[in-house]
């Protein structure tokens, strides 16, 4: 490979991180569209002990959150220093003459192309292009991506909170679940006749749920299904006795409005109503009463449910009723539940994220090192000239890391409206996680562009100051 | 003052300079000339610490050349003032910022009257606020020259300033090198192989296949390209 300063070398470089950016992020993709399950990166297979994250994961949750909560700081320092040597500029000659030098290229000659850079309109798209076209990119992606980690721990748990907030009416409640699995992932079931017994023994309401993996109008669906009685509750609605005009509960992702058929694995059901937010990863939802699911979709396949939402607090409770009835089954309580389901989302999805970002972050540090380092050897002659009249290289450094601060102001200003429709179709995708932007997205998005600026515009001047042979620089 | 002793260099295994020894008084206005690939540059370069020898000794007033390194190179080079073949100035920069840039940078005051006296002398001033891609080659260069001189250098390393200029700008370069001699007690090394330049330097020393001419050879070529100066 050629050496790192060539400039055949910084190509090939690029090259393939940009090709294992590419890739990285498709596989990502990939696997978050498969339910973060896919076996392709890293942990990625369901743990056997859901409660086990991997300590550099945590470690990495931990730096993500840590730069989420100094970014917006970082952000309000550095455009406080670009303000104020902007205001100091107005005194100073020196300081407005670097601000001046950070703004225009040296040579304003174009030497890859050996033509004189364009002028108006054209020169400004040109050098935004280069430069903060490089940042508004880096700020938008790794703003944005910021802003997953928490969405993709939290976002699958909000079906689970969504349905025992619904079921429950705000009372505790403690789950019950066959095996040692209690993630919502697992696929543990209790018998039908189990269940009956359970529900007859205790002194608690009890709700069945059952769950299952259909197709809701060309979307992977989750579907749940808990007792008529219960269903016709919240929809308001009595069952139906015959599969036309039944109904279902669907949560807002589906795009269907109260009212509406739509096609649950191919059964046309009536939509009663339409929950917010409870989309599980990568799944719309969609809960059914009992007999409907049993009837009209499953068509009667359906001999286990996932498990049973006890209408009580009390564990213990729960526990005895569990003997008495010679069930097999854990009584867990609803913080427990969604902690081990964080802990398995932390496990599985969260480090596929994690290298998203890493790369995006990687990939916008490296190529902006190349952007900088390419735009001082097109300056050679000009830095060199400048150098060999008495200008040291603590001087250009000045310059440099002030151009670095305006491309990132400049970048920020051209990336904070861009990062909204870029959110939009992101959450379009409805990959399941939301991308949510807001200030502190902004400020991650500003705040590691810049350090990768000042890193790259410091690396490049480096390895130019290395590079630099004077008397050819000054040559005629 | 400048003393250079037993100087040496080489380029890819090729000897540019070898035994070069070089005196050039303060005050005095010192031509270096030499046929094409003489090592004009290359000693001037030395000399300006802009490049390293191989061998020997560069002292510029009781500084050892040789010995800096660095931030100490660039502080010595900002002392002095600098010209060269092209004007290297900066294409975004009016005359006056570019004239100032370097100056400013290097944490040297500029005495704004003195270049607008420099721009008056080389005719410049009117174009001082114009952007420097938009002035000929010519008043570039004149522009570099009064960069170099706008600190008001005791010493001025010019390379051949005015190779690419017409007759009537190269005397004017010429004459305003020896007012600044006169008048400032600046030290002029110039390379040129311009015969004008014999009419206005007070030293001249040729340079011959990388080793110094012997001073009656160098007096009577001197003499010779005089003569046959138009």
């Amino acid at each position: 490979m050629p050496p790192p300063g060539d400039p055949r070398g910084r190509r090939v470089a690029g090259a393939l991180l940009a090709a294992a950016g590419l890739v990285g992020v498709v596989l990502a993709g990939v696997v978050l569209a498969l339910g973060g399950s896919a076996d392709v990166l890293g942990p990625t297979e369901v743990s056997p002990q859901p409660g086990f994250v991997p300590g550099a994961v945590d470690a990495l949750v931990a730096i993500v959150r840590a730069v989420r909560a100094v970014a917006p700081f970082a952000a309000l320092l550095g455009l406080a220093v670009f303000f104020a040597t902007w205001s100091l500029g107005a005194l100073d000659r020196r300081r407005r003459l670097v601000a001046r030098l950070a703004r225009i290229e040296y040579s304003g000659i174009d030497r890859v192309s050996g033509r004189e850079s364009p002028r108006g309109p054209a020169r400004w798209v040109r050098r935004q292009v280069r430069g903060t076209g490089l940042a508004v990119l880096a700020i938008v992606l790794v703003g944005a991506t910021s802003g997953i980690e928490n969405e993709v721990t939290n976002g699958p748990l909000r079906p689970v909170e969504a349905l025992t907030d619904t079921l429950a009416d705000g009372r505790p409640v403690t789950f019950v679940l066959q095996g040692p699995d209690i993630t919502f992932m697992d696929d543990s079931a209790i018998e039908v006749a189990r269940m009956g017994d359970l529900v007859d023994d205790a002194p608690f309401p009890m709700i069945p749920f059952g769950k299952h993996l259909f197709n809701l109008d060309g979307k992977s669906a989750l579907q749940l299904s808990i007792p008529d009685a219960v269903f016709a509750r919240l929809s308001g609605e009595a069952v139906s006795s015959t599969c036309v005009g039944r109904t279902v509960l669907v949560d807002d992702t589906v795009g269907s409005e109260v009212g509406e058929t739509i096609s649950l694995n191919g059964t046309r059901l009536r939509v009663a109503g339409v929950l917010d937010g409870v989309a599980q990863m990568n799944r719309s939802i969609a809960i059914l009463a009992d007999s409907t699911a049993r009837d009209c979709v499953l068509h009667g396949t359906s001999s286990a449910f996932f498990g049973a939402i006890a209408l009580t607090g009390d564990r213990d409770a729960v526990d005895d009723v569990l003997v008495r009835a010679q069930v097999e089954a854990s009584a867990v309580t609803e913080a427990h539940f969604l902690e081990e389901n964080r802990d398995f989302w932390r496990a599985n999805a969260t480090p596929l994220i994690l290298q998203l970002i890493l790369y995006l972050a990687l990939f916008s540090g490296f190529a902006a090192a190349g952007e900088r380092q390419s735009a001082l050897q097109r300056n050679i002659r000009e830095i060199g000239m400048l150098n060999a009249t008495g200008v040291d290289f603590r001087a250009l450094q000045a310059i440099e890391m002030r151009r670095a601060l305006s491309i990132t102001v400049r970048a920020t200003v051209i990336a904070a409206p861009l990062m909204v429709p870029v959110a939009a179709a992101f959450n379009a995708s409805e990959l399941g996680v939301q991308i949510g932007v807001g200030l502190v997205e902004v400020s991650v998005g500003f705040s590691i562009t810049l350090v990768a600026m000042l890193a790259a515009s410091r690396r490049a001047l480096s390895q130019f100051r290395r590079r630099l042979d004077l008397p050819m620089a000054v040559k005629g | 003052m400048i003393t250079a002793r037993a100087v040496a260099k080489s380029y890819l295994g090729v000897e540019v300079l070898h035994d070069v020894d070089l005196h050039v008084p303060a005050g005095s206005f010192a031509l270096l000339t030499g046929p094409s690939g003489s090592g004009k540059t290359t000693l001037l370069n030395l000399l300006a610490a802009l490049d390293a020898p191989d061998g020997g000794s560069i002292r510029v007033d009781d500084t050892e050349v040789t010995a800096l390194r660095g931030r100490q190179r660039a502080r010595h080079r900002a002392r002095h003032g600098h010209v060269f073949q092209r004007s290297g100035l900066l294409a975004g920069l009016t005359l006056r910022e570019n004239i100032e840039a370097a100056h400013l940078l290097a944490g040297h005051p500029v005495d704004l009257e003195w270049v607008d006296h420099l721009a008056e002398r080389l005719g410049v001033r009117a174009l001082l606020d114009v952007t420097a891609s938009r002035v000929s080659g010519g008043q570039g260069q004149r522009a570099a020259l009064i960069r170099s001189l706008a600190h008001r250098p005791p010493l001025l390393f010019a390379d051949e300033p005015t190779a690419s200029l017409d007759t009537a700008s190269k005397h004017t370069i010429h004459e305003v090198l020896r007012e600044v001699v006169a008048n400032e007690g600046t030290t002029v090394l110039m390379v040129s192989h311009d015969a004008i330049s014999l009419d206005y330097a007070t030293d001249v020393t040729r340079l011959v296949d990388g080793g110094v001419e012997s001073d009656a050879e160098a007096t009577g070529e001197a003499e010779s390209s005089r003569r046959e100066a138009p």
